[in-house]
């Protein structure tokens, strides 16, 4: 037991300067804008907005790449995350069908409180979850990467074109059109307070549980049969690791919409600081992940023009490179060259 | 039975006899193995011969109960096809031929593993657990290599990680397929000797092999199958005719041998 102690420290420094890395994003990201007002009312609600930007930023990041740390370890594929796999286009699809259902029913009857935008997180739950089930059902027999990407690849364009067409046919209302617009662009400013405080509890509920699923999945690295013979109960451990993939994803979707690449740009950035352990790696993914899209979203805003950069185009701007590149790296270790 | 104090409740007792029963195993419709019975008492080490696809890891995976079959599986007095997955972990260790183990898991961590099924949900390692894997790197002797990166590691060393986190179990019986197959012959030696350790401890150890002169060297017996069925079970010393007729090969006896090796001291 003469371990030397920088493995354990070296985790643990890593949550340190994470910590103290998004709370000065954060901090930066309520601050600046490019609008500014001497008015205190309208600077205060200014702030208001920024901060609530930001909050809706620190949660989508966390759950995304907490998300990304739940299939690659579920898959044993390290080019896999919610968006890659399709999971996010059919949460996507799952909110805009929730939206328009809802919204349908309630132009005939219902009392007027019931706002169709409650249903979002609940309809975006479902889509996940549909998505991922047929996801692991489609590639229940490969073990083959890229194999399990393409079918990934497949659903999302299968996901993205149901969403296209509920968008079309929800343009004769106007309200409801622009809602499933804005909700397809992937943005962290058409959310309140209110989507906020709804999607809070998922993103925690989701990532402590993926803590403690964490071991598990830490032998799932091992293959099926092995983790079996060790006494992992697969069948349960992979249907509730799709379980709160779909409740990460569902949470961030139905506030910010579709927003690629985070789960996986970010885990692969941390690991080689805290180590591919699953405990390890969920509280730094979850921390990584709002530094990285509180700053792409700095970022969005701070580029001079007239209308802000929609956040998913930055996050894929970074993160397709970083995928291109990884998918280069794993071939070649792949092809034993 | 309650000789070994050390031994918690939990576990299964030390001296039960491994009884296993195939009257058919199908895979794909196909019956691979078919009226198999096998008995393995403690401290033994059986070779499990034969040619490819004589179903020689079909057996191993059915008695690890990672494929369905027809017949039963005994520990002492436990059904091993009635009890949970942590429940036979705790009695049956598998090291497959080839793992799909690729990332960079600390060799420690890997070690752990073979506790999942001694923890409770929260995972905190056991002063016990921590002994059981100082143990099971000291007898492989991966000690040195605690803290490196399971990725980094040779061929040869994976594969002694991979035994050490089998013996982490703290199971009876341990089943391996070919452990010595990427292996060089220093290191093979090595290999069996930790074997034998082993069954001398009073495991119960299966090996499957290819090598007929290692299993008459390291095993007490061997069990020979051929086209599914059991051909030999007995003396590790195959006869000449069981391996003329399993093998198709011609057999010429020959008492000379032109050297012997030894494991590096």
């Amino acid at each position: 037991m003469s371990a030397a102690p920088e493995p354990r420290l070296r985790p643990l420094l890593t949550y340190l300067l994470l910590g103290l890395m998004l709370c000065g994003l954060a901090a930066l990201s309520a601050s600046f804008g490019r609008s500014s007002s001497d008015d205190p009312a309208l600077a205060s609600t200014l702030f208001t907005l920024r901060l609530t930007r930001t909050e809706v930023g620190i949660l989508v990041g966390a759950a995304l790449a907490v998300g990304g740390v739940l299939v690659q370890g579920l898959f044993r594929n390290p080019l896999a995350s919610p968006s890659i796999l399709g999971a996010t286009e059919a949460a996507g699809v799952g909110g805009q069908a929730a939206l328009f259902g809802i919204q349908s029913l309630l132009q005939h009857a219902g009392p007027s409180w019931i706002q169709a935008e409650m249903f979002v997180p609940l309809g975006c739950l479902l889509g996940a979850l549909v998505g991922l089930l047929l996801l692991l059902w489609l590639a229940r027999s490969t073990t083959d990467l890229l194999a399990l990407l393409l079918t990934g690849f497949l659903l999302s364009s299968l996901f993205l074109s149901l969403g296209a067409l509920l968008t079309s046919l929800s343009q004769d209302n106007w309200e409801l059109g622009r809602a499933m617009v804005s909700f397809t662009l992937g943005d962290l400013g058409g959310s309140g307070q209110r989507q906020v405080l709804l999607a809070l509890p998922l993103v925690v509920i989701g990532c402590v549980a993926a803590w403690f699923w964490g071991r598990p999945l830490d032998l799932m690295l091992s293959g099926e049969d092995e983790a079996r013979t060790l006494g992992v109960d697969v069948r349960s451990v992979r249907l509730w690791t799709i379980t709160w993939t779909a409740v990460l994803t569902a949470a961030s979707v139905s506030v910010a919409g579709n927003i690629a690449f985070v789960g996986l740009v970010v885990p692969h950035a941390l690991r080689p600081f805290v180590g591919v352990g699953h405990r390890r790696l969920i509280p730094a993914a979850a921390l990584g992940g709002g530094c990285f899209v509180v700053a792409c979203d700095v970022f969005s805003r701070s580029i001079p023009g007239q209308a802000d950069l929609p956040l998913g185009v930055v996050t894929g701007l970074v993160g397709a490179p970083a995928f291109l590149f990884l998918l280069m790296r794993t071939q070649r270790r792949l092809g034993g060259v | 039975m309650l000789t070994t104090t050390k031994l918690e409740a939990a576990t299964p007792e030390p001296s039960a006899e491994l009884d296993v029963r195939i009257s058919s195993l199908a895979l794909g419709g196909r019956i691979v193995l078919r009226d198999l019975s096998l008995s393995c008492s403690p401290g033994s080490h059986t070779a499990i011969l034969g040619p490819n696809g004589a179903g020689k890891t079909s057996l191993l995976r059915a008695v690890a109960g990672l494929i369905p079959y027809e017949g039963h599986t005994r520990l002492g007095n436990d059904d091993l096809g009635r009890v949970s997955g942590p429940d036979r972990a705790r009695r049956i260790a598998y090291v497959p031929q080839r793992s799909l183990l690729d990332s960079a898991l600390p060799v420690e961590a890997v070690v752990m593993q073979g506790r999942y099924a001694h923890q409770s949900g929260f995972g905190r390692a056991s002063q016990r657990d921590q002994n059981a894997v100082t143990h099971a790197l000291g007898v492989t002797d991966t000690e040195a290599l605690r803290h490196r990166s399971y990725i980094e590691l040779s061929g040869g060393e994976q594969r002694r990680v991979l035994l050490a986190r089998a013996l982490a179990t703290e199971a009876p019986v341990v089943l391996l397929d070919e452990p010595t197959a990427s292996l060089d012959i220093a290191h093979a030696l090595e290999f069996f000797a930790q074997l034998s350790a082993l069954a001398n401890a009073g495991r119960i150890v299966l090996t499957i092999l290819h090598d007929l002169r290692d299993a008459e060297r390291f095993c007490d017996r061997a069990l020979v199958l051929h086209q599914g069925s059991v051909r030999h079970l007995g003396t590790a010393r195959l006869p000449a005719t069981v391996v003329g007729e399993v093998y198709g090969v011609r057999v010429r006896e020959s008492a000379a041998r032109d050297f012997e090796l030894e494991a590096p001291k």
